[in-house]
């Protein structure tokens, strides 16, 4: 009578036994299992090379990860903002019909956590801005930015509660709105570099658009990524915000029917 | 040269033009409730996309160029470039086709619908993730579109979101995709730290393909070949491949999915998503057989594809004749085609391929107008049970023979073009001495036939043990008419111009087995770009 | 050195269980949120083994260059920094699997509404009984 418990202890300590097994055969080894091969990935040093160099072909962003991200492989970046948008759209046209019974949730918290969140929630958008503004200076960006500032909406719904949150502060129609201009903003400056490096001359150099009068330590500022950081930290706060709403109460209304 | 500029202009933003419309489409929801005003924009969106998309394959066919567009101007390895050959092009303009005829036929069905506008931001979405797809020459980025597809037909699946049965079938299909994906992924992962690069004329050369290129083109690594590491990334994408063209093993999710979707969407996935999978196969197949490193490999996978296929064959055509709901034996019907087009593929010759392409264009012509009939039928007489939808047929003629050609079409009868593609599958595999293939082409027709023709009996006949109630005739509106017209026509007129079009058939079957002038267009590009 | 491969292979090594084990319960546990549970861990193990294939055994530095250009350190860099390019494949494919996790969550919590439970094995019997019902809507 080999009962479910007693199967899952064998299975458990079969893998435990597996994994000790083979640390021991590991320590033994003197090589790696997969062997680091990154000296030999000369594409990697030609992004290291063209991305923040005084010579003329150069894009001025210090941070690598954040040039490859959006300059290099901008289209990449553009059609994943397209499946978090998707999945945004999908989960709100579900559950569309339950944000007006927000109403039932009136719970809020007590006066301590409210006035904490006056200096903290200004902090936190402060430093979600910040860091995605920076995005090119210093590892960060537009998606990271927007969650920061999204979890001050769902913070702000605990703390105020929904229905108030829903009514005064924040509405449906304007997350949306800045959800459109943020997706808007990002296609139109793909749109205007596409067309820009077909149509004007010089035809072959890579073009990204500089504000050539702005020059700081003798780089010009790079307006195309600040922008784009700016547009998908609109897109992600406002699509984290819905989503959040939204989920907060058809899990209310599915837990109370 | 004004073509030149206005041409790269035209495939760079082809993709990006729906993807506008699916944004603008819930913003202006906001503001304004008129229903012509939504139509207007999906009919407009893809009536663009559409001469776009001519407007590129007739330079690309009569003028005999491959269209490159770097974006941004950075050379090949570093950004992503849309390389557009007679095999992409062939493709997208099936997918632009199918996709303008169903957008006229939802804007019937979709007065049915309360939140039809949210149907058409995922169409719009999914056209712009197909198109991206089939433009693109790097690896990552088809990853991406994969995901982009992906993501929108589960939303498309699983669009009535009150009823639980496409609920489960939605989810069903996006667990094993996230899964399958993910594989893709480690599928990069390995490419990327054996061979450190991510650009597909890239892989090909690295690979062995052009020894004269070495040296020459694209940038070169310090480091010797991990046959591991490839044949690993390699078996992982094709198993994803199989996954989303649903080939034997990875069917189970397509007959729930494919039935549960509204009509139109069914016709789109039906039609066009499933070839996803088939492009990916012949452009990695093909650009990585000629090389000498793998050959070996190859060979096992190609005669995997082959025995896989022809299970998917006899699989398909056994579960039409026993299923009792109307969408599903369609769906059964796509795992059959599905499995024609692989064994075509398998062969690894010109022909074969060719016949292959011709076999999947017939496919989406003739899925999307069953779909888009039978659509018709359960919408008006809200049912999908065969046994339920007895004899309605008798009273809408018009519609049962728009059915009854297609699906005429779909087994192979001569006027229309069906016949054509599967004389040619039949021809390739004779003139490959593949006997046994050739005749599992001659049983396979065989045996699917008894499931369509049981469709058409069963919607014709009056029930033998029953009362036929009286039924009222469908009217049939202009959207509907035109749509399965223009259908309708396009089969008969490619079969009775059959020798004009082979022409074509067989310079694209040849483009895509000898992948040269792909590498040398990108080579070129680089050439120029590179300082 | 030899303590730096033991440890790098020992990092591999817990990867590659937690893929194993994830995989284990996405194919084993009928429950649907175990699943997606599941899913997530195997994304995000399949990231940072990505991440990991990017180290570099001597002297690694992250891929930022220094503000006032600074040639020697741009130099340096080309020899010590990590590869930047796996890091964006992450940040990609991490964004694209909270996108699936959203979707799957919702339906998780739709079908739970729908019907109550959340076990696969009871979803498809419900779903095989419904199709045995004749009249079936659209």
């Amino acid at each position: 009578m080999v009962s479910k418990v007693s199967r899952r202890v064998i299975v458990l300590f079969m893998l435990l036994a597996i994994v000790v097994v083979s640390s021991i055969v590991i320590s033994s080894l003197n090589m790696l299992l997969i062997p680091l091969t990154i000296e030999e990935r000369v594409i990697v040093d030609y992004f290291i090379k063209y991305s923040y160099n005084p010579y003329n072909l150069s894009t001025s962003t210090p941070a690598i990860v954040n040039a490859i991200v959006w300059i290099f492989r901008g289209l990449d970046t553009v059609y994943e903002t397209i499946v978090f948008y998707t999945s945004i759209v999908v989960s709100l046209s579900i559950y569309y019909e339950y944000l007006t019974e927000a109403s039932r949730d009136r719970h809020r918290l007590s006066l301590i956590p409210r006035t904490v969140a006056r200096v903290s929630l200004v902090a936190a958008l402060t430093v979600g801005v910040i860091l995605a503004i920076n995005g090119y200076l210093s590892p960060g960006g537009g998606f990271q930015g927007g969650a920061i500032v999204s979890a001050l909406i769902f913070t702000l719904a605990i703390l105020y509660s929904t229905s108030y949150v829903l009514s005064y502060k924040v509405n449906y129609r304007q997350l949306i709105i800045l959800r459109s201009i943020g997706l808007l903003g990002i296609l139109s400056i793909m749109t205007y570099l596409v067309v820009h490096t077909i149509i004007a001359k010089p035809i072959l150099r890579p073009s990204t658009i500089y504000l050539q009068w702005l020059v700081v330590n003798g780089h010009p500022i790079p307006i195309a990524i600040i922008l784009y950081n700016i547009f998908e930290l609109a897109t992600v706060a406002s699509g984290f915000a819905i989503l959040y709403l939204v989920i907060i109460v058809a899990g209310y209304r599915v837990s109370s029917s | 040269m004004v073509c030149i500029v206005f041409l790269k202009v035209a495939i760079a933003l082809t993709p990006l033009i729906p993807i506008v419309s699916s944004i603008l489409i819930p913003l202006l929801r906001l503001f304004t409730r008129r229903k012509v005003l939504f139509n207007i924009i999906l009919l407009s969106t893809v009536f663009i996309d559409t001469i776009l998309v001519f407007y590129t394959s007739y330079h690309v066919y009569f003028q005999d160029s491959i269209i490159v567009y770097c974006f941004s101007n950075w050379f090949p390895p570093i950004g992503i470039c849309y390389v557009v050959d007679k095999l992409s092009i062939f493709m997208s303009t099936i997918l632009v086709t199918i996709y303008s005829i169903v957008s006229i036929y939802t804007i019937w069905y979709s007065r049915h619908i309360p939140n039809y506008y949210f149907f058409y931001t995922v169409l719009l979405i999914h056209l712009g993730g197909i198109l991206g797809l089939f433009y693109t020459s790097d690896l990552f980025n088809i990853y991406v579109m994969i995901e982009v597809i992906g993501l929108s037909a589960y939303s498309l699946v699983s669009f009535y979101h009150n009823k639980l049965r496409s609920l489960i079938a939605s989810t069903r299909y996006a667990l094993l995709g996230a899964f399958y994906t993910t594989l893709f992924l480690l599928a990069v992962m390995f490419i990327h730290i054996s061979l450190g690069t991510l650009n597909i004329a890239d892989l090909s050369i690295k690979l062995g393909f052009g020894e004269n290129y070495i040296g020459s083109c694209f940038l070169e690594n310090t480091t010797t070949l991990n046959n591991g590491y490839v044949l690993m990334a390699l078996v992982l994408i094709i198993w994803t491949t199989l996954f989303l063209s649903a080939v034997f093993p990875n069917h189970f999710w397509l007959p729930s999915a494919h039935s549960e979707a509204p009509s139109p969407a069914s016709a789109l996935l039906s039609g066009v998503t499933v070839g996803v999978g088939v492009y990916v196969i012949i452009r990695l197949l093909y650009l990585l057989m000629h090389s000498s490193v793998l050959d070996i490999i190859v060979e096992g996978l190609v005669n995997t594809l082959m025995i896989l296929s022809v299970i998917s064959i006899f699989y398909g055509a056994l579960m039409m004749s026993v299923e009792d709901d109307v969408k599903r034996i369609l769906a059964y019907s796509t795992i059959l085609n599905i499995g024609y087009v692989f064994m075509g593929l398998s062969l690894g010759t010109p022909y074969g391929v060719s016949a292959s392409l011709l076999h999947f264009l017939n496919h989406s012509i003739g899925k999307a107008s069953a779909f888009l009939s039978i659509g018709v039928f359960i919408r008006n007489y809200r049912s999908r049970n065969i046994h339920v939808l007895e004899g309605v047929g008798r009273e809408n003629v018009l519609l049962t023979s728009f059915l009854t050609i297609s699906l005429l079409h779909l087994i192979g009868i001569p006027p229309t073009i069906g016949f054509y593609s599967k004389l040619l599958l039949f021809q390739a595999f004779i003139n490959s001495r593949a006997y046994g293939l050739a005749l599992v082409v001659v049983l396979g027709t065989a045996a699917s036939a008894y499931g369509y023709v049981r469709l058409i009996e069963h919607l014709w006949h009056p029930p033998i043990h029953g009362v036929l109630y009286r039924v009222e005739k469908i009217h049939l509106s202009t959207p509907v008419l035109v749509s399965l017209l223009i259908l309708t026509t396009i089969m008969f007129t490619l079969g009775l111009s059959y020798q004009w079009i082979s022409h074509y058939m067989e310079s694209t079957g040849f483009y895509a087995t000898d992948p040269i002038m792909y590498i040398d267009s990108l080579c070129s590009v680089f050439r120029e770009l590179h300082p | 050195m030899n303590q730096q491969v033991l440890l790098l292979n020992l990092f591999l090594l817990s990867i590659i269980t937690n893929i194993i084990i994830a995989v284990y319960g996405f194919i084993w546990r009928p429950n649907l949120v175990k699943k997606i549970i599941a899913l997530t861990i195997i994304n995000d193990s399949v990231c940072v083994l990505l991440v990991y294939t990017g180290y570099r055994t001597v002297n690694p530095v992250p891929p930022v260059h220094k503000i006032p250009y600074n040639i020697s350190y741009s130099r340096e860099l080309l020899v010590r920094s990590v590869d930047p390019l796996v890091q964006a494949f992450v940040l990609t494919a991490i964004v694209i699997g909270l996108a699936f996790t959203i979707f799957l969550s919702v339906m998780a919590l739709r079908i739970y509404e729908l019907s109550g439970t959340v076990n696969i094995h009871k979803l498809l019997s419900i779903e095989v009984f419904e199709r045995e019902v004749e009249v079936v809507e659209e």
